[in-house]
């Protein structure tokens, strides 16, 4: 079990990170902050002894995923927050700032799967085990959403 | 692209208020205590105490309680909804399609008090896609480590072969309780094809929270009539985006060879190069429906590959017109 001190310590370290998790997942930063806020308490209660930080990591990332598909699956939950109305960032650069809105409007299943490839660093077949999809599925995903966000911001 | 994606999402960060609730959390709440309490206590406790009786215990963690609700469904359902998903347009004839490719078989098992049944199955060269029906008390999360499971498909040709891919999905509860998961299984193309026939058992375990058990489920797979295929021996696809971007070919395009596709899927080899891994099916009403189920083994960037996947499901044969390999259309009639 954690200490107070241990939990504090990997707030600061991988807030951020399942936060961006979950921004992912749903869009909608309120949706996004439950989300996150539900996988952090589950690292509180939880019994792991994890075994050094890419445990602890790898544990966290795999229960933001459950978080958001127990929150996506949930009859009472299921709402859906059209893009122009989610709140979004605010960015210094607008170039970040138009590339943000064009990776928000890929289908999610493009949206994870690149945010943890590109962003964590997670390779192919750890990908593919952490949503529960084969190695070619999300290779697949990748190339498409390469390619949606090349013709977007070309036409952008 | 890459840099630009990561530096994007360096600004994006969890706002003070959702820092300030987490910190929180640890004043607020309590660490659960490792006792067993009265069962009239609510769900997510009862879910909690599960969890921690079984890092006890060395049991499994049990399914959530909060899972969707289902309508019943069957695996032609499925197959319908993912044709749609993928692009695809379902009219009569598609439907009847669907409805003609699934075989019925009856399986059953029974171990611990959880039963279990599959009643549809539907083949393609290389997948075999079902949908296993779960009914009992104490059921366990799926565990993500497939080798666990032990599956087995026998080929016409007396090849014995275990699966080397195996892909669940939980759908959620039936109405009656009954849990619903789609199962696909992959074997290796040097093997053979599932669209001969074959015998399939498979063995699952880790299913009940505390027991340990085993659920054996065989069935007969038929072969399947009239295989028509549509064969192109040389062609061009796009080249692998990844490929283009590690450094700089002469073309984007990459060699095609012994193209092959089925009402079920699709199968070629490129000598040169690692081809582009989106893959759609054109058909004559103009639509296009993608997949995303498929393998490809071959040896880096520019070495030979060889790819082979299924649609999402069955397609009408005689409406089949191309297939699209990136962003190169390869006419098929």
């Amino acid at each position: 079990m954690m200490t107070e001190q241990q939990f504090t310590d990997a707030v600061k370290r991988y807030l951020d990170m399942v936060y961006r998790i979950a921004l992912n997942w749903f869009r909608n930063p309120a949706d996004a902050e439950d989300a996150a806020q539900n996988a952090m308490l589950r690292l509180w209660r939880t019994d792991t002894e994890f075994q050094g930080e890419d445990h602890l990591r790898h544990w966290l990332v795999r229960v933001t995923l459950n978080e958001c598909k127990r929150m996506s699956a949930h009859p009472w939950r299921r709402r859906t927050v059209p893009l122009d109305q989610c709140p979004e960032p605010a960015f210094s650069d607008p170039a970040r700032q138009t590339l943000y809105q064009e990776v928000m409007e890929l289908p999610v299943k493009y949206r994870v799967p690149l945010y943890l490839y590109y962003y964590e660093g997670y390779k192919v077949d750890e990908v593919g085990e952490l949503l529960g999809l084969n190695a070619s599925t999300v290779q697949t995903r990748l190339a498409r959403a390469r390619a949606k966000l090349k013709t977007q911001l070309k036409e952008g | 692209m890459k840099a630009s994606y990561r530096e994007m999402f360096d600004e994006v960060c969890a706002s003070p208020k959702l820092r300030e609730k987490v910190r929180s959390i640890v004043k607020q709440e309590r660490k659960p205590r490792k006792i067993f309490r009265l069962p009239l206590i609510s769900a997510a406790v009862v879910i909690l105490i599960g969890t921690v009786a079984a890092s006890i215990t060395g049991a499994r963690e049990p399914l959530p309680k909060e899972m969707p609700v289902i309508e019943e469904t069957s695996l032609r359902d499925c197959l319908k909804k993912a044709w749609i998903e993928h692009g695809g347009v379902l009219d009569g004839e598609q439907e009847q399609a669907i409805e003609g490719a699934v075989q019925n078989v009856r399986a059953r098992a029974r171990c611990n008090g959880i039963r279990l049944s599959v009643d549809e199955v539907y083949a393609s060269e290389r997948y075999l896609t079902m949908l296993l029906k779960i009914r009992g008390t104490n059921l366990a999360v799926p565990d993500s480590e497939w080798e666990s499971h032990q599956i087995e498909v026998i080929l016409p040709s007396g090849v014995h072969t275990e699966a080397c891919e195996l892909s669940m999905q939980d759908l959620g509860f039936q109405r009656d309780g009954t849990y619903v998961r789609l199962m696909e299984l992959g074997i290796s193309p040097e093997d053979g094809s599932l669209l001969e026939g074959a015998e399939v058992k498979l063995r699952l375990k880790d299913l009940h929270v505390f027991e340990d058990g085993e659920w054996v489920l065989s069935f007969r797979l038929e072969p399947t009539e009239n295989q028509e295929v549509l064969t192109v021996e040389e062609a061009a696809g796009s080249r692998g985006e990844e490929a283009v971007s590690l450094k700089k070919p002469a073309s984007p395009f990459v060699g095609i060879r012994k193209l092959q596709v089925s009402a079920e899927g699709f199968r070629f080899e490129t000598e040169a190069g690692k081809p582009s891994l989106a893959v759609s099916l054109c058909l004559s009403d103009g639509t296009e429906v993608e997949t995303d189920r498929w393998r490809g083994s071959g040896s880096g960037q520019d070495g030979p590959w060889e790819v082979s996947g299924r649609w999402p499901a069955p397609a009408v044969f005689s409406r089949i017109e191309a297939i699209r390999i990136g962003d190169v259309k390869i006419p098929l009639r």
